[in-house]
Formats: structure tokens, C-alpha cells, sequence
């Protein structure tokens, strides 16, 4: 599903150059649950950004459904996202002025859709992660898990084919964190989304199919 | 889309509240000021009916002049002017002549209804003497007083005003007693260039009657200021006096309308300071918005918002805010000519508010659009990682 070759990412400043990646190869199935790991500014963000289309390359090949993404030009690949990806973050990104359900809405909102489909697609993706009580709350008024919890029904509601998630129980605690754990090991396997996530949780990357481990931009396992 | 903006506009309103205050009350503002100039770019428009070109104006002093010296003495100045061989025409005029200040103004209902003029009275080379624009009938004559009924002349607006769409040339009418229209002159805008329309004509007097005291000259183009020397010497020698003065209309019509002139300046620039201002605070509020927004922005885009989407939104927002504060302005402003607050052509206000509204929108757009665009270029990937 989800195929990189010989893949590099290189910053470039005035000053220094970062490599983030080094020759990565990886190949990701359909419905698999892969987690990645390793220590801080090893490059895994960077890898998920590059998977998600939010960052390019700087050479190597990236191969989703067999298309190669350096065909598409600015306009698909935003397509591309709309339609195939669906984002989890460490930080949430829920708009603080838009309700629970506008937020929900957002990737809809990209595709032309009618407001009472939208709508309604908004509220089985909320039901689907147990807030259909707090449809009609701010961010501000939910706790962390319930931001969370939101952020995933945002990312599903398009039904994506490919989650990425970026450390999605990085700011939350144990409990609260299970739960999202739990969300998405159910999506895998009742919806066979392929999820990749970042974790720096050795108990969550267990729960996962295969654990791949990053290292100063390189590929250990 | 529209409703997630109007959301969006609605959960910021105390911010946007004094952006739409703001642009409210600059337009209003500028409805104000327009109406001002377009009205008086209307009436500046319009053609004065006479030319103020190499034209100059003898002011006689007539302190110790009496009726039995003024039936010798004017006809002589006019007479011995006129065979300058610099002056073109020669002609008497009262005291009412172009931007003088003074006016005279009589008024009359003899006809069964109000009629109102402003006049000045000359003889029979005033016509010549300013290249009055004749629409029909003739100027005065010599020995225009032996007419059987007294003669007058009259402006189109005079006609407009009481006898429209009538044929009124040689028709007597009921003015002050009876009175022939011998002839109509296309206007006569003499007060200031930027005058209202206005009932105004002549009336006649023959040379060397007291009232018509001062000359009006029209030189050969090309004359030298320095020959108002030789002129005043000529009414000098004539008058035994040096108390005469001498003008240049042109000089005259350019220093009546310079008030006027500085004022829609001023005020023109006051508008453009305004907009200045808008623009500047609407660059100010997208620009810090938009920096507190990256991340929205960011996240947009990874849920599939292409850069023009986000330049719409951005504009967008804007667009429907400035709207409607303009709304509401144009509800104030239209109240003045329904409700007829100020008594002006009501076509005036509604052009003043068209051009407020494209003034203020305009600037909008050109305001936004820019940091719009610069934000919709922000990385995804990198407005996503900084929080
Ligand atoms: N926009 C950028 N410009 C320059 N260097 C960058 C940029 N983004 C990331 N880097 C560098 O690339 C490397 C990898 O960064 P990345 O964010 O992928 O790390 P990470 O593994 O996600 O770390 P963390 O666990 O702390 O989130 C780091 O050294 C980082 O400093
Ligand atoms: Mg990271």
C-alpha cells in the first residue's frame, strides 16, 4: 500500500544541513498496524509528514497504491490527502472557534458535500468514538482524551484508507491514552484502516503489528 | 464553508466588532465627503454661459457721480474704450458682475404662482462684451428702452422652473408688472463656479444711466497685464479721479473658486488618510490573525485544503465582515435621500454611496489578498510541529 525507496530528507539552512532521513525502505501493507520508534529528532515526524504528503523528499521514491507521489502536482495531492489520509496529532490541532461536530466536519468541507451529509457523517464518526454526547462543546471545554477522541473522529470521518498518527497519546496519561490506543486498534481491525503511529511507548508499539525503529534518521529495524 | 465563516466571524466578534465599527463609520465618512464633491463636481460641471477669458472688469468709483454726470460720463468711458484698439467690446454692467459677491434678487407671483430671479442689468454689449451663450431669442439692443413692453432675458433654468417645454421667446409674461422674454441664454453661473442651478437673467439699461457703472472689457488675446495700465489712464483722464480699479475676471473666477477647491482637498485627503488607516489596520489584524492561525492554517491543508482554498477563506472572511459593516452603512446613508435630510438631487447620495462602498471594498480586497496568499504558502508540515 504504502511503499518508500531509498528514501532521504536533508534540512538545509544557511548555516547547518540536517539529515532527518537517511535511506529509508520501507514497505507498509494493507490494513497493517505499524508503529514507529525512537529517540527525539531521530526523524519520525519527518518520515509520517513525507508518508502524508505534507513534506517532500529530498530524494528516494514514495509509492502509495502504486502511484508515485512526485507525479501529482499541488492540487492532487491535497486531493490525495482529503480522499486516502487521515491525521492524528500529538498536539490535537482541534480550531478552538469551531464546535466539536464543526471540527469534526473539516476534511468534508474539502469535498463538496452537502451540509446535512456532512453533518450526518460528522455524528456516526463521533458516535463511533463515544462523544455524541459533546457534539455541540468547544475544545476548551473537553479534557485531553476527549480532544483526542475528537481529533480521531476528524481523521475517520472521510473513512480514509491510511491513519497517520503522531505520538497521538503523546500528551495524554495512561488511561486516557488506552483509550485512543483502543480506538484505533478497533478501526484496524473492524475497517482494516492501515494506521501508521508514532509512539515512544514501548507497551503501545507491542499492541502493533510490526515496530519499526528509527536512529538518527536511519532505519535500525 | 459559508457558515463555518460566519461561525469563525462570530466566535472572534469582539475582535471584529471594532473592524466593523471602524469600517462603518468610514464609510459614512466617505459618503459624506463624495456627496460633497460629486455635488460640487456637478454643478462645476456644468457650463458657466459666459467666458471669463482675457476678459477685464472697470470698477468706476461712482462716489460723487450723479445721474446728470453718469448720462455723459459712462457713455463717454464706454465710447472712448471701446476705440481702443485693444479692446474687442466694450460694455456696462451694474454692480452685479461675475464673482463681484453681491446680487441682486426680486421675486414675484403676478402670474398666479412664485417666481423667483437673480439679476444683473446691462446694456446692449454685455452680451459680446462675455460671449454670453445665447439658446434662442437675441441679446439687448440700442434704444432698447423704447420697446413698447420692458425686455428681459432669462436663463434655461428660469424657463425650466416655470414654463417648461414652452416656446417662450417674445412672450410676455407677468414679472414685476409686464415683461417681454426677447431672449434665453444657455446660463449665467456668475456668483461661483460651483453654484446650484438657479433662475437668473438680465435687465435693461441704457448707457449712461446711473446703475450701470462699471465696464466690461473684452481684450484682444495676447494683451499684456501691463496695458490695464493704459486702460486706467484712459478712465483716469475721463473720471478726474484716480479711484478706479481694474480686474482680470479670469484672475477673479480662479480666486472665487479657490475656497471651494481647498476644501474638497482637504477633505479628499482626510478620506484618503481614512483608507490609509483601514488599510493599514486590516493588513495589521489579517497579518496577526493569520500568525496566530498557522496552525489552523497548517491543519487545514493536511485535511485537504489546497493554497486556494485557503486564500477564499481567508478573503472570504474578510469580505463578509467588511460587508456587513458596509450593509449597515448603506442602510444609514440611503436613509438621506429617502427621508430627504439634506435638500440635494438624491441621484447625488446614491452615486456617493456606490463609490464609499467600492472605495471601502476595493481596499479590502487589495489588503487581504496579499497576506491571504502568504498564507496560504505556510508548510503544512512545519505550521503543524511548532505547537
Ligand atoms: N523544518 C525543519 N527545518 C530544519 N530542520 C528540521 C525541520 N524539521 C525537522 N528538522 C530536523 O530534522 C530532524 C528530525 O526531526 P523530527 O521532527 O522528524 O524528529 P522526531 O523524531 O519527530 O522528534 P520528536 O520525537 O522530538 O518529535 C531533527 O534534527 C530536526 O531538528
Ligand atoms: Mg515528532
Amino acid at each position: 500500500m504504502i511503499q518508500l525507496q531509498n528514501l532521504n530528507k536533508v534540512y538545509r539552512t544557511s548555516t547547518i544541513e540536517t539529515t532527518a532521513l537517511n535511506d529509508i525502505n520501507l514497505s507498509i501493507d494493507k490494513g497493517e498496524f505499524l508503529s514507529i520508534m525512537g529517540p527525539s529528532g531521530c526523524g519520525k515526524s519527518t518520515l509520517l509528514n513525507i508518508m502524508g504528503l505534507l513534506d517532500e523528499p529530498s530524494s528516494g521514491k514514495l509509492v502509495i497504491n502504486g502511484q508515485q507521489i512526485s507525479d501529482y502536482n499541488s492540487k492532487a495531492m491535497a486531493k490525495y490527502r482529503n480522499q486516502h489520509l487521515g491525521f492524528i496529532f500529538q498536539s490535537f490541532h482541534l480550531i478552538p472557534d469551531l464546535s466539536v461536530i464543526d471540527n469534526v466536519e473539516l476534511p468534508l468541507i474539502y469535498r463538496k458535500m452537502s451540509a446535512s451529509q456532512r453533518k450526518s457523517l460528522a455524528k456516526t464518526a463521533l458516535e463511533s468514538v463515544g462523544l455524541s454526547n459533546r457534539v455541540d462543546h468547544y475544545p476548551n471545554q473537553l479534557s485531553g482524551g476527549q480532544k483526542q477522541r475528537v481529533a480521531i473522529a476528524r481523521a475517520i470521518v472521510g473513512e480514509p484508507s491510511i491513519i497517520l498518527a503522531d505520538e497521538p497519546t503523546g500528551n495524554l496519561d495512561s488511561v486516557m491514552g488506552n483509550e485512543v490506543m483502543e480506538i484505533l486498534l478497533r478501526l484496524n481491525t473492524e475497517k482494516q484502516t492501515t494506521i501508521v503511529m508514532v509512539t515512544h511507548d514501548e507497551n503501545m508499539a507491542n499492541m502493533t503489528h510490526r515496530l519499526v525503529r528509527l536512529y538518527d534518521g536511519s532505519q535500525v529495524q | 464553508m459559508i457558515r463555518q465563516i460566519f461561525v469563525l466571524l462570530w466566535n472572534k466578534k469582539t475582535s471584529n466588532l471594532l473592524l466593523l465599527i471602524e469600517i462603518f463609520l468610514a464609510f459614512l465618512a466617505l459618503f459624506a465627503v463624495y456627496s460633497y464633491v460629486i455635488k460640487n463636481m456637478d454643478n462645476y460641471g456644468r457650463v458657466p454661459g459666459f467666458s471669463t477669458e482675457n476678459r477685464w472688469l472697470v470698477l468706476v468709483d461712482g462716489r460723487d457721480v450723479d445721474s446728470t454726470k453718469a448720462s455723459t460720463m459712462y457713455p463717454l468711458l464706454k465710447k472712448t474704450l471701446a476705440s481702443d484698439p485693444n479692446v474687442m467690446e466694450a460694455g456696462l454692467i451694474n454692480s452685479v458682475y461675475p464673482f463681484g459677491g453681491s446680487w441682486s434678487q426680486t421675486g414675484d407671483d403676478d402670474a398666479g404662482f412664485e417666481i423667483e430671479m437673480r439679476y444683473s442689468r446691462a446694456d446692449a454689449n454685455i452680451g459680446k462684451a462675455l460671449d454670453i451663450e445665447m439658446v434662442g431669442g437675441r441679446w439687448f439692443e440700442e434704444g432698447e428702452e423704447l420697446q413698447p413692453v420692458e425686455s428681459m432675458i432669462v436663463n434655461q433654468e428660469f424657463i425650466d422652473l416655470y414654463y417648461p417645454n414652452q416656446n417662450m421667446v417674445d412672450s410676455t409674461i407677468l414679472f414685476s408688472g409686464k415683461k417681454k422674454i426677447i431672449g434665453i441664454i444657455k446660463d449665467y453661473k456668475y456668483r461661483n463656479e460651483f453654484e446650484e442651478p438657479y433662475s437668473s437673467g438680465f435687465f435693461y439699461d441704457r448707457p449712461g444711466h446711473i446703475y450701470l457703472s462699471n465696464l466690461i472689457l473684452k481684450m484682444k488675446p495676447g494683451t499684456p497685464a501691463a496695458y490695464q495700465e493704459n486702460i486706467i489712464k484712459v478712465v483716469e483722464s475721463i473720471t478726474g479721479n484716480n479711484r478706479s480699479v481694474i480686474q482680470d475676471l479670469d484672475e477673479m473666477r480662479i480666486e472665487n473658486s479657490r475656497g471651494s477647491w481647498t476644501a474638497m482637498v482637504f477633505l479628499l485627503a482626510l478620506c484618503g488618510f481614512l483608507c490609509l488607516n483601514i488599510a493599514l489596520g486590516l493588513f495589521g489584524l489579517l497579518w496577526y490573525s493569520i500568525q496566530k492561525r498557522r496552525s489552523e492554517i497548517g491543519l487545514r491543508r493536511a485535511l485537504g485544503a489546497h493554497s486556494t482554498d485557503i486564500t477564499t477563506q481567508l478573503v472570504l472572511e474578510m469580505v463578509i465582515l467588511v460587508s456587513i459593516a458596509l450593509f449597515l452603512g448603506v442602510v444609514f446613508a440611503i436613509q438621506v435621500p429617502i427621508l430627504k435630510l439634506i435638500p440635494m438631487e438624491s441621484d447625488i447620495f446614491y452615486r456617493a454611496i456606490f463609490w464609499a462602498f467600492c472605495s471601502i471594498l476595493g481596499i479590502v480586497i487589495l489588503c487581504t489578498v496579499y497576506p491571504s496568499r502568504q498564507a496560504s504558502e505556510i508548510h503544512p508540515a512545519t505550521a503543524l510541529h511548532e505547537d
